[in-house]
């Protein structure tokens, strides 16, 4: 058999391959490339809006968004072997987002503009009303306004 | 540089000694597709060489920009050729040995985020199975594409960082 001619697997798309790639490398992705390619799964924008639908509540006060901040955080350190949970850190983006934003409060002690570089990735791959959480948020970290 | 000097510089840097050709007989690839993995990995180290070096004789941001921008179609392509080379691998490989469900198997779960219960569910094994076939198959996608990094001149302890490198190039598409 030619095994040029067997062609049973069809080229994959950018968003499949980062898929791929956040499966090979297991716990040794990082969160951000977790959540990112769990986005890029064809029931992605859906999936987050589910995630960000399930918090809404617990975000109305300061105090709420830093109980939900410090549970994903916990479950984010520590991995299984497939890797971060996409859904965690999701909703650690998501305590952040909102507290900066709704609340003027700044909640997250890591880099600032890392921070921020998550937000305006995760920021992509949302609905527009969440969307627009993040990407305010990012801007209001990086012009250091919180 | 034109594309003659880059092939040339491929050449001279890859056929000094024997070991090369050597890799390529044990292989058993076609020499084609092995001078072509070796010279997009050639370029893929030459524009990586000239970003080090503009960054070093210039610390402007617009400097840097210009060449990620410059590089990173070509970086895509050779990723994604990359993993659809080992894609191609580890399916033929698995239809070889009579076992193609596992590589649907892995697909859903790790592409189409099926739970390890819904796909045992499909296949007719348990979650732990499911779990076990995903996590073999996901082994042979690691050692595909890192047979494919080394055999173009990555070293063993450099493929992890390699690999983290092509998942930052896919986040840039």
């Amino acid at each position: 058999m030619d095994p040029d001619a067997m062609d049973t697997v069809q080229p994959m798309s950018p968003a499949q391959a980062s898929q791929l790639l956040s499966a090979v490398l297991g716990r040794h992705a990082t969160p951000l490339d977790r959540l990112l390619a769990r986005c890029a799964a064809l029931d992605g924008t859906s999936w987050t809006s589910e995630v960000l639908r399930s918090h809404e509540s617990e975000t109305e006060s300061v105090e709420g968004c830093r109980g939900l901040k410090d549970r994903a955080k916990a479950l984010i350190a520590e991995p299984s072997e497939e890797g971060h949970d996409p859904a965690a850190f999701l909703s650690y983006l998501y305590s952040i987002a909102v507290a900066c934003d709704t609340h003027g409060v700044m909640i997250s002690t890591a880099a600032p503009e890392e921070v921020a570089r998550g937000l305006a990735s995760a920021a992509l791959h949302l609905d527009t009303t969440w969307r627009e959480i993040f990407l305010r948020a990012a801007a209001r970290i990086r012009s250091q306004v919180v | 540089m034109d594309a003659g000097e880059v092939v040339s510089g491929f050449f001279a840097s890859r056929l000094t000694g024997i070991e090369y050709l050597s890799a390529w007989t044990r292989s058993g690839m076609p020499l084609r597709n092995w001078l072509r993995n070796g010279i997009h990995l050639h370029v893929h180290e030459l524009r990586r060489s000239r970003q080090r070096e503009r960054r070093i004789e210039s610390n402007t941001e617009a400097v840097e920009a210009a060449a990620e921008d410059e590089a990173a179609p070509f970086e895509r392509l050779w990723v994604l050729s990359v993993l659809n080379g080992a894609v191609r691998e580890v399916a033929r490989e698995l239809d070889a040995r009579g076992r193609p469900a596992e590589w649907r198997m892995f697909w859903q779960h790790h592409i189409e985020e099926q739970s390890h219960e819904a796909v045992g569910r499909v296949f007719g094994c348990s979650a732990s199975e499911s779990a076990q076939i995903c996590f073999r198959v996901r082994g042979m996608l690691r050692d595909s594409i890192a047979a494919t990094l080394c055999a173009d001149g990555i070293r063993d302890e450099a493929v992890l960082r390699e690999i983290l490198d092509m998942m930052e190039v896919l986040r840039g598409s």
